[in-house]
């Protein structure tokens, strides 16, 4: 890719606010990775996870995947204000994100009523009781990586709105937008990887 | 430094006010380069074979993380340190796969064959 300046820091020069987001985020890749991993490694196992993967909605999931890819090439505009110290587009492309968010979390929200309103519950006391075929730990799984990844989506777009409303307040530490920046790409990452295990391998 | 102004920021003051910034990636392009492998990743899902759309989705999964990290996050410009935290990462990871790989999925084959 063509950049425009390819100074190289030392490891001595990060900024304590990026190496505590890096950190961080080595922590939640081996968080989300374990789970990624067990999902996988019991989809081989368990032939009915197949089955459940088709209950998962693919047209929400797919929607939400583009709003966070998109919502990725935001914040990394906001850094760029930011290393600018522009505050109106600061403003401008954090309020995307975290329009991106609220968007992404509605059609999750969607999605989990839709499921449960189905029976497609932790117990799933109703399908088996009617005699339908449901594995629980699948559901398991998914409300966990989902609802955590939710969690962390939610946890994003707090961090970025009281970066930016600092930010643009105080005219400083415009650094912030960048550790905020990070933190709602790896939110980012997580779901591409989510997306196509929970929703496209059935 | 280049004399090349980001896309949208013509007007604005020039200098980068971050001593330590690694200039940026044409970001328009690397999303774009983004939203095509994510086609890909959905039409690869009509595949019929599971395990071959696995095969397929993860691996594009992995491209298109690579990218987010190494250009959105500027990991690409980023010192060792903190290649080495997310190695470690790794690291702790892969001992957690092999860890718990026989408990998760039985293993089947035996150093002596069955009587």
């Amino acid at each position: 890719m063509n950049t425009t300046v390819s100074k190289k820091i030392t490891w001595r020069d990060i900024p304590q606010a990026r190496l505590a987001v890096w950190t961080l985020i080595a922590g939640e890749f081996a968080i989300f990775g374990g789970l990624i991993v067990m999902y996988i490694l019991n989809r081989i196992k368990y032939e009915s996870w197949g089955e459940m993967a088709q209950h998962t909605n693919v047209i929400a999931g797919t929607v939400n995947t583009f709003v966070l890819l998109t919502s990725s090439y935001f914040v990394v505009k906001a850094h760029e204000a930011a290393v600018y110290r522009n505050k109106a587009k600061i403003k401008m492309w954090i309020w995307l994100t975290i329009l991106c968010a609220l968007i992404f979390l509605g059609i999750k929200t969607y999605e989990y009523s839709h499921e449960i309103m189905h029976g497609f519950t932790l117990p799933g006391k109703h399908l088996l009781a009617e005699g339908k075929n449901v594995d629980t730990m699948y559901w398991g799984f998914y409300y966990t990586m989902t609802g955590l990844h939710g969690l962390h989506v939610v946890a994003g777009a707090l961090a970025l709105f009281f970066v930016m409303r600092g930010v643009t307040k105080t005219g400083e530490n415009y650094h912030r937008i960048e550790a905020a920046g990070l933190y709602w790409h790896m939110v980012d990452i997580i779901w591409i990887f989510l997306f196509p295990l929970i929703y496209l391998i059935h | 430094m280049s004399s090349h102004k980001p896309h949208g920021l013509e007007h604005e003051i020039w200098v980068p006010a971050d001593p330590d910034y690694h200039g940026h990636a044409n970001y328009l392009k690397v999303y774009i380069a983004l939203l095509v492998f994510f086609a890909l990743t959905v039409f690869a899902s009509f595949i019929g074979n599971p395990m071959i759309v696995f095969i397929i989705v993860f691996s594009i999964s992995i491209i298109k993380g690579s990218m987010v990290l190494l250009y959105f996050m500027h990991l690409k410009w980023e010192p060792k340190l903190i290649w080495i935290l997310l190695g470690l990462a790794l690291m702790t990871l892969t001992f957690l796969i092999v860890g718990l790989y026989p408990d998760v999925v039985p293993v089947t084959r035996y150093l002596v064959p069955k009587p």
